[in-house]
């Protein structure tokens, strides 16, 4: 397996890690799911994790959320890890079909959250690094102002319009090809 | 953290550029572009976005007649497109816009307008990946001549992706032709001539027609990888002789008689010789479960560094593998199915994939004397018939694993 690093010991299999909420709130949670954040497997790297790997960016309620999305992924991710390609790994590893499945309904139900949770994950997504998380997450507001109009967009998330009149007239010239 | 916000708070706008523009690159092009009115912060979007989405048909009208008795050629909006190159151009010029690192492009390749238009995007675009999906509308006529098939990869492209949803490959060119680490082809009715691709690492082909020989080596002396799935190559012999190849993985690759040649003839449903010559190779996958692939008159590898071998179905009359005098295969499995139940379309007889597995594990136990061989490797087989289910039928393992972890203690 690809552990992080060093030969210690202390640092193999079962090791756990506190992270440390934003409000001071401590998390354990194990290596491989806090490794699916590059942030920290990079401080795990550098051995900067004792004592705890303090977050000042992410709130405890955040947090919790991104714990609860790694841990269902890092299942998934120990599969992935080892050999550089993935095509023929699968012919060696038996794939799960129905945790593939499970881990999509998961991701789904995820989702569920309101706007300013979903603005909050991306942010700690993008912190800590996480590339699935953030790709669902950018994805799901992506999804939202998919085919609306500017006007539409701007009432559903509350962008005020700054522009002067001339100002858009000379955007919507720029852009005029997009809006035919 | 700040405090806690309001919901009416633009959350949106909060976000940095960066994070902006990575949630636009999830929506096409066009859409992108009309998000830089919604205000001061959103105005450069479009020249910010790591992906380009562009789907160029959008831009023609009434293009539904082309190909159609009529020849009208429906009207294209030659101002939008410049439009979306102006734009491009301006990504690669101002020092407000951002190189583009995936450029996904669509279109049908019946409108010759289109096509100049794609090829300027694609030089102007420079994306380190390329994503070009073609269709050609059906009944379309006449085909444009092979000559005029050349796609000129950018400087800055690395990973080349076709589906190509048309009769010919096109010439694969350009200034980063030299420069391609990777490179998928899909549907593709006829690839004839291979390209030269002197950094290619990987290679995949799915659904690739191949009229005439494998590639020969001197194409992609650095390839480590190569994946072929429901590939047909149109050639009695396919010679895989490549100095890098570390993974190859062959998931129904049919082998088949150059169109209009009928001399196959006779009774043997066997045919195509399969030679496999690759010094670095260490990990071999081979599928062929599926009634569209051929079984083959003989499979020949010569791997001595061969570590991985996963065998799936794929019948052969003959199979010689040479890994070395003693063997490194450590991780793996030879498995056979024969759905005796079933008549159609045609069944082998479990006694032929046993002669078979018999003559892999000979091979990949040259230190054995052959008749010791499958006293030594029946341990570590199975047999087993299911009679009702999915698939009625009777299958035969070879857990290499075990086998192996045995021998190497």
């Amino acid at each position: 397996m690809a552990s992080a690093g060093s030969g210690d010991e202390k640092a193999a299999a079962a090791a756990m890690i506190t992270l440390i909420s934003s409000d001071n709130e401590k998390f354990e949670v194990t290596e491989a799911t806090a490794t699916l954040s590059q942030t920290i497997r990079h401080m795990i790297e550098d051995g900067c994790t004792d004592g705890g790997v303090p977050l000042p960016n992410v709130t405890s309620k955040i947090l919790a959320r991104v714990i609860e999305y790694c841990k269902k992924h890092a299942t998934a991710a120990a599969g992935e890890e080892g050999s550089s390609s993935s095509f023929s790994d699968a012919a060696f590893l038996e794939v799960d079909r129905a945790f593939l499945e499970e881990l999509e309904e998961f991701d789904d139900a995820f989702l569920e959250v309101d706007r300013a949770t979903l603005f909050d994950l991306i942010l700690a997504a993008n912190y800590l690094d996480i590339k699935g998380l953030l790709n669902l997450t950018c994805q799901k507001v992506a999804d939202s102002v998919k085919g609306k109009t500017p006007e539409q967009i701007r009432e559903m998330y509350n962008i005020v319009n700054d522009l002067t009149p001339e100002e858009e007239a000379e955007i919507r010239r720029e852009t005029q090809w997009a809006f035919e | 953290m700040p405090a806690a916000a309001a919901d009416d708070d633009d959350r949106f706008t909060a976000l940095p550029l960066e994070l902006r523009a990575q949630i636009a690159s999830f929506l096409p092009f066009p859409e992108v572009a009309r998000l830089a009115v919604l205000s001061r912060p959103w105005r450069s979007i479009h020249l910010r976005t790591p992906v380009v989405d562009l789907d160029l048909d959008g831009f023609l009208y009434f293009g539904d007649l082309v190909g159609h008795r009529t020849t009208l050629p429906g009207l294209l909006d030659d101002d939008a497109l410049l439009g979306v190159r102006d734009a491009l151009l301006r990504r690669a010029r101002d020092r407000e816009g951002t190189a583009v690192d995936v450029l996904k492009l669509d279109y049908s390749t019946g409108d010759p307008r289109i096509r100049r238009h794609a090829d300027r995007i694609i030089a102007l675009a420079d994306a380190s990946k390329v994503v070009i999906s073609v269709d050609y509308p059906f009944d379309a006529r006449p085909r444009p001549a092979a000559a005029a098939w050349a796609l000129d990869v950018p400087p800055s492209t690395r990973y080349l992706e076709l589906h190509w949803d048309y009769d010919l490959a096109p010439a694969i060119a350009g200034p980063g032709a030299a420069a391609l680490r990777e490179m998928e082809l899909n549907h593709i009715e006829e690839l004839r001539r291979w390209p030269h691709l002197p950094s290619l690492r990987d290679l995949t082909l799915t659904g690739v027609n191949v009229k005439g020989p494998f590639a020969p080596a001197a194409c992609f002396p650095l390839l480590e990888n190569l994946c072929m799935c429901t590939t047909n190559i149109e050639h009695p012999r396919v010679d895989i002789l490549l100095p890098a190849l570390k993974i190859l993985h062959m998931d129904d690759v049919n082998v088949s008689l150059p169109a209009g040649d009928l001399g196959r003839g006779g009774d043997d449903p066997c045919y195509g010789d399969i030679a496999v010559d690759a010094p670095q190779l260490e990990v071999l996958v081979v599928e062929g479960m599926s009634e569209w692939t051929v079984e083959y008159k003989s499979f020949t590898l010569r791997a001595p560094r061969l570590r991985r071998l996963s065998w799936c179905g794929q019948y052969a009359e003959r199979v010689a593998i040479d890994v070395g005098w003693l063997g490194g295969v450590s991780k793996g499995k030879i498995q056979f199915v024969s759905n005796g139940e079933r008549e159609e379309p045609y069944s082998r007889d479990m006694k032929y994939y046993r002669a078979q597995m018999l003559q892999m594990l000979q091979g990949l136990l040259p230190d054995l004397p052959p008749e010791t061989v499958a006293d030594v490797a029946r341990p570590y087989m199975t047999y087993t018939v299911e009679a009702e289910g999915m698939t009625p039928g009777e299958w035969l393992t070879c857990n290499l694993t075990a086998l192996m972890s045995t021998r190497t203690r």
